[in-house]
Formats: structure tokens, sequence, C-alpha cells
């Protein structure tokens, strides 16, 4: 088999004021895979997912693929890992959404052209193409949501990390997002709440609790086990 | 006080306009060693001086005031990153709010992102770690206030915009108030600050000097009165141009084609004034780079 | 929010919305010059400077009424100063000191009305202004929305809570609470922010594809705003 996507081994990280967020997170992801995030407000998901592009520097074993998680090499991490934030609003900081969608395709070195034409691809996909000239603070939540998904869909990363993506979108938006997620042939990783989402993309779960992983099965182990339904 | 344009007269807005691009350049270069690639920490809170302003601060008899933020954010950010992001919010109030000329930007950005965010840090700089600290802070936001409005209210004057008695009496008056208000503003805010996360105040190294503390503010008050004073009756300042022959130089050095015409057809009287506006610019010249020295003077640390 | 119509404006298509920002910056500040150094004796005639922004105004198909009117904000500033200076003696000057401020703000509110902003910043930064200081006009206009408008939440919900039936020496404190607490946020957000650029391959520089180039429409729009400004200015002297 190749080689994993996700090495996490013991992986813990204190937020300066003396928050535990996360206490030793054991998982691996593979390549093609897609896992759902699970668990309760406050169990260090997001903390996670932000560690896997570098956000936070945790302790403990973390590779992403093949690549250790150290200041030193946060550039190289940066290339094969996409982070969708929970907040859009943090993410989208250019005047328009299509200069803010080409601005990972040009980080990454691309040329214009070519960044150009990505960056209309990924809108095309997430539906935003006739927004491109609008501002990202004109946009309403659900639309920044895509936008921010674009931005990272046109860097095409190894691994794409999503953290409650379907926070803000209306029902046709979260059906469109499934089906567009399920098509990308990318390891996935996807921290949500909603179930119908999780068992529509993702084969396999893994439960947060306390800043660990407590339960890593099926989706539908998951749900039954911590009653994790409405 | 934004000056807009039109009001500056061409020799006093160039002026300043050539005075405050290197001092900006100056700054800049010091917020970029001390503050580097923290451009979005400086460009939201640009924008949160912003959104503070639209909180108001009843003062009482139905009015309110709001916070300035010069001195707030030198206390906080530090004085060269503070000078940032007051000269972004003016170019933006000037070009999208119309709040303050294009033109004169640079007499506004020298009255109130340079000269006041300096004047509103250096009582905080010497006195906080002393007991005067909380004074300090209050100072602070009262000098970043009163010099910029009075350095605004003489490069009017120098501009040819004649202050009766009660004309100068009433906005002295108001401007006092203004600083004041501005002083209390920054202060409870300021303590707020402080009180929910004491990292977010920033509190100079070392031990201020408390006698040089307490002569950089009375230099700094001292040049804001006597230039309001000055204003007032130009007459002194002129005598002081004519002496030191500023007025003749400044004659040869704005004689341009353009600015020609207004000179002649306006007189002896405005040149005068213009000579006077310019030895003022002198005297701030001075100040700002002294205090840019004593400011940038490395810190023990 | 006020900005948000001019930067609805600002993203139009027009002629004038497609020249580069240097040149609409350079006839800008040419214009405020002329405006600027306009002799006394031109008297209520300097208005006729009017007509430059006001065609631009037509040209880029902007809202007439709505441009005119946010333009008069700057009266509320020049009106009380002009009436000291008559009170002063100098009705001449007072009115001279109105509408040089007025054409001069109407000229900028059209620069700005179209030109979006980031491209304005872009042509500051090629003219040479610190890319520290560009940087932070990019993110101060990014963000003011976002935090305009978590302080009208903030307000809102201070008066929802009773915020008027406080007593006046307490209202001092309690807006100052809410300063604080915004204070607080923008400091977290400017963090995320800062991280959030820095997973997306930020490394202390926007960068843009489609740069606008100089096309020679832009210096025909130079060349003729320099002439019309200039012939205006002498007919006036
Ligand atoms: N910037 C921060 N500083 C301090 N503590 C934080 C910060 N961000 C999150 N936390 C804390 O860390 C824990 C995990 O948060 P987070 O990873 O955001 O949880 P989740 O995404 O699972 O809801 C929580 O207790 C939260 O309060
Ligand atoms: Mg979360």
């Amino acid at each position: 088999m190749a080689e994993p996507i996700i090495v996490a081994r013991g992986v813990r990280f204190t937020y300066p004021d003396g928050t535990g967020a996360l206490t030793g997170v054991d998982f691996t992801l593979h390549a093609g895979e897609a896992v759902a995030v699970i668990g309760g407000n406050g169990s260090g998901k997001t903390t996670f997912v932000e560690t896997l592009v570098g956000i936070h520097i945790p302790e403990g074993e973390l590779m992403v693929a093949g690549i250790p998680v150290r200041p030193e090499r946060l550039a190289e991490v940066r290339r094969r890992a996409g982070l969708v934030m929970q907040d859009a609003d943090s993410q989208l900081f250019m005047g328009t959404v299509l200069d803010d969608v080409t601005f990972g395709p040009l980080a990454a070195g691309l040329s214009e052209k070519e960044a150009l034409a990505r960056a209309r691809h990924a809108l095309e996909q997430v539906g935003m193409a006739a927004a491109e000239a609008k501002a990202p603070f004109h946009l309403s939540a659900g639309e920044k949501r895509r936008v921010a998904i674009a931005g990272v869909l046109a860097t095409e990363p190894d691994l794409l990390v999503l953290d409650e993506p379907t926070t803000y979108l209306d029902p046709p938006g979260q059906r469109e997002l499934a089906a567009l997620l399920t098509a990308l042939p990318q390891a996935k990783l996807i921290v949500t709440h909603d179930m119908r989402f999780a068992r529509a993309v993702c084969t396999r779960g893994v439960f947060f609790s306390g800043g660990r992983i407590v339960g890593d099965t099926t989706i539908e182990e998951i749900v039954r086990r911590f009653g994790w339904e409405m | 006080m934004h000056i807009p344009d039109g009001f500056l007269s061409p020799p006093v807005w160039a002026a300043l306009d050539v005075v405050s691009v290197p001092a900006v350049g100056f700054m800049a270069r010091r917020a970029q060693r001390t503050a580097a690639d923290r451009a979005p920490l400086l460009g939201v809170m640009g924008a949160f001086v912003f959104a503070a302003q639209m909180i108001n601060f009843p003062v009482g008899l139905g009015t309110s005031g709001h916070l300035v933020g010069g001195a707030l954010l030198a206390c906080t950010l530090g004085p060269a990153a503070a000078s940032m992001v007051m000269t972004a919010i003016l170019v933006v109030q000037a070009l999208v709010f119309q709040d303050g000329g294009v033109l004169a930007l640079g007499a506004n950005v020298l009255n109130m992102a340079l000269i006041g965010v300096m004047a509103g840090y250096l009582p905080y700089r010497y006195w906080a770690n002393t007991p005067l600290r909380r004074a300090g802070v209050f100072l602070g936001g009262f000098l970043s206030v009163l010099v910029g409005a009075s350095l605004a209210m003489a490069q009017l004057a120098a501009s040819g915009v004649s202050f009766t008695g009660p004309v100068l009496a009433v906005s002295a008056g108001l401007f006092v108030v203004t600083a004041v208000l501005e002083g209390l503003i920054t202060l409870a805010v300021f303590e707020a600050v402080e009180r929910l996360n004491p990292g977010w105040v920033n509190t100079p190294a070392g031990a201020g000097s408390r006698a040089t503390g307490l002569l950089a503010a009375a230099a700094v008050l001292l040049a804001a009165v006597g230039v309001l004073v000055a204003s007032g009756s130009p007459d002194g300042l002129e005598n002081l141009a004519e002496q030191s022959g500023i007025a003749s130089r400044a004659v040869t050095l704005f004689t341009t084609p353009l600015t020609d015409y207004e000179w002649k057809a306006a007189g002896g009287e405005w040149l005068s004034k213009a000579g006077a506006g310019l030895a003022g610019l002198a005297v701030i010249y001075v100040l700002c780079s002294m205090m840019g020295r004593l400011i940038g003077r490395p810190r023990n640390s | 929010m006020q900005y948000a119509v001019v930067d609805e404006w600002s993203r139009g298509g027009s002629w004038l919305h497609r020249r580069d920002a240097r040149a609409k910056l350079g006839v800008l500040v040419l214009f405020l010059l002329a405006v600027s150094v306009s002799p006394a004796q031109a008297g209520w005639r300097v208005g006729a400077f009017g007509v430059f922004p006001l065609t631009a105004l037509l040209a880029a198909r902007l809202p007439v009424a709505g441009v005119l009117w946010r333009a008069a904000a700057i009266l509320a500033f020049t009106v009380p100063f002009a009436v000291g200076v008559w009170i002063a003696g100098e009705p001449d000057r007072a009115l001279l000191l109105l509408l040089k401020s007025y054409v001069s703000a109407l000229a900028c509110l059209v620069t700005v009305g179209v030109t979006p902003w980031t491209r304005l910043v872009q042509a500051f930064r090629k003219l040479g202004m610190p890319p520290i200081l560009t940087q932070v006009m990019e993110l101060l206009y990014r963000y003011l929305f976002l935090l305009a408008g978590q302080a009208a939440g903030a307000r809102t919900a201070a008066l929802c809570r009773g915020f008027a039936g406080v007593p006046r020496f307490q209202q001092f404190r309690v807006a100052a609470g809410v300063v604080a607490v915004l204070f607080g946020r923008s400091l977290e957000r400017a963090g995320r922010v800062e991280r959030g650029m820095a997973a997306r391959g930020f490394r202390g520089e926007f960068l843009y594809a489609g740069a606008v180039l100089w096309v020679w429409q832009d210096t025909v729009l130079v060349c003729f705003s320099m002439t019309g400004v200039i012939a205006a200015w002498w007919v006036l002297r």
C-alpha cells in the first residue's frame, strides 16, 4: 500500500492560554479515503485540522503527505494540503472573488493564465462563476463558504480538509457539495455535524472527545455508539 | 480634525506633503522592522478603529463623542504600527468617505498619524511603569487630539483663513473639550482592554525616566499651545520668519509658474502669511524628527 | 454601511472604469491642483471646474444624484467654517472655500467610484507607496464591513439589554467595555486572518492575475483631461 496522506501519533497541542485542545491524537488517512471528523463542540476538531496545514505546530508526530509539520517545512505542507476554514471570513482576504480564488494557484507558482483557468474552473464547480467580480463582503454566508471551497479546490491539493463545510449552505448546495466531493479523487478529511452529509461522502468516521480520537469506525457505528443523531 | 481640499493654500499643503512623505516612509520602515509580516494585524486593527467610531460615548446634554484612536493604538500596538494604521485610515477616509482632502493628506497625516500619534504615545512611554500610568494614557489621548487640532488651525491660519478672536476662542474651547473626551475614552477603553487581557497592551521595556517624560510632554504641550497662540497673532511668527530669512527663501522656493499668479494677486500680506506657515512648518519638522529620533532610540532590552 | 455603495459603483464596466488606476489618480491630482491654485478673483466661477467630475460621472453612468449628494457630506465640515469666515468679513473667501472643497470632494468621489479599491491600492504600490502601507490599506478596506457589522451588532445588543436605562456615568463605562470587547475580537480576528492567509501561502505580498496594463486609452485619458483642466484654469485665471 502507498504511503498514507496523514500519519498522526500522539499529537498534542496546548493554546498559549493553557487550554489543552489536543491531548494525544492517533490517526491515519490513506490516499483516496474520505473520513468524517465528528465530535462535540470544543472537542478539538478544528484545532486538529488546523494543525494539518501548520496553523498550529503540534507536539508528537504529524506527517502530511510524508512531510513532517514543522516550521521549516510549512511551505511544502501547504502545497499538498488545502484547508477550508470553519470561518470563511478569515479565509477570504482579497478584494474580489476571482482575485481571491486565483491567489492560491499564484502563490503556488503557477502562471497567471493557468491560475486564472484553474480559478474559473473551481468557481464553476461550486456554482459561483457569476460572482467573480464581487467583493467577498457582499456575499451571503453560504456564498462565502462556496468561494472559500473554490479557493482550496483551485490549488488542487493532495489532501482536502474541510471544517464544517455545510454550515450556511442551502439543501441543494449541500447536495451539490456532496456530489462534487464524491467525484474528486483526493483524500478528504471533513469535520461535520451533519450525519446525512457524512454518510453521503465518507466511508469512515473518527469521533473526537476531550482532544483525542475515541472512536474510529464506520459512520453508522459512530452514530449508534455515541447517540450522534437528533 | 480633517482638513478638506480647498482650505490650505498651495505652498502650505505642498510643503506639508513634502514633509510627510519621507516621515511616513521612515515610520513604514520602522513598522516593517518591528511589526514585520503583521500587515493582517494592522489592517484589521484599522478596520477596528472605524468600527469603534460607531460606538457612542454619551457625555450629557444630548451629545456624545467617539474614539479617535491614535493614542489607544499607540499604547497597544506601539507607535510605529499605530502611525501606519492611522495613515491608512486617513487615506481611506479621504478617498472613500470625503473626510479630509487628498492634497491636504500630507497635513492630515502629519497632524494626526505622525505627530498626533507621537504625542499620544510619549506620556505613556515614560509613565507606563510608574504610578502615573493612568495619567499617561489619559494625557496621551488628550494630547493626540489637541496637538492634531492645533496644528490644523495653525496650518489654516498660515493659509490665510482668518480667525477673529471669538471664533478662535470657541474653536480652542471645542478642541480642549474634544481632547479631554478623547483622553477619557482612551483611558476607559485602555483599562477595559487590559482587564480583558493584560497581554494586549504594549508596555514599553525599561522604566522611563519621569523627568524626561515630563519634559517631553511639556514640550509637546507647549508646542501645541504655542502654535495655537501664534496662529491667533501671526505677527509673532511673521517676525520670526523674517528674522530667520525663511520668508525670502520661501519665495524663491515657490515661485513656480503655476503659483506665480496667486502670489502677485494676493499681494504681500498673503506672502508673509505663507512665510509664517513655513516657519511653523520648520518648527514642526524639527519637532517631528526630534521625536522620531527620541522614539527610534534603541531601548535597553 | 456607507462605503458599500461606493464599492458597488466602483465595480461597473464603463470605459472610465477600465482605465489604469494610475491614469485616474494622476488626473485627479492635476485637477485638485488646478482647483487649489485657481485665484481668489475667480470667485464663484471656480464652480465651473465641477464640469469635469460631472462629465466623468455621466460618462461612467454613476447615479448622478447619489454621487452629488454623497459629496455634499463635505459641507458638514466646510459650512460652519465658511460661516465663520463670512462673519469675519470675507464673504468671497467663504464662498470660494465652499466651492473649492465641494468640487474637490466630488472629483475624489468620482475617481473612487470608477476604480475598484484593489486597483487603487495596486496603483499606489506601483507609484512607490511602502508595501506595508498598501497592504494595511487593502486589508483595512476588506475588513471594514465585517467589523462595522460587529460594532453595529454590539450596539444593538447593548441597547436591547437596557443600555438607555443605565445611569449616564455608567453608560460611559459600558461603552468602553463594548469597544474593548470589539478590540479583543478584532485582535482575535486578525490572528485568524493572519493564520488563514499563511495557510493559503501568503508570504507578505498580494498576488494578482491579469494586472491592468497601461494602454493607449489611458494616455488618451490623461492627455485630454490635462488639456481640459489646464485650459479651464487658464480661462478662469
Ligand atoms: N485561540 C484559542 N485560544 C485558546 N483556546 C482555544 C482557542 N481556540 C480554541 N480553543 C479551545 O480549544 C478547545 C478546542 O477547540 P476547537 O478545536 O475549536 O473545537 P471544535 O472545533 O471541536 O468545536 C476548546 O476548548 C476551545 O475553547
Ligand atoms: Mg470547530
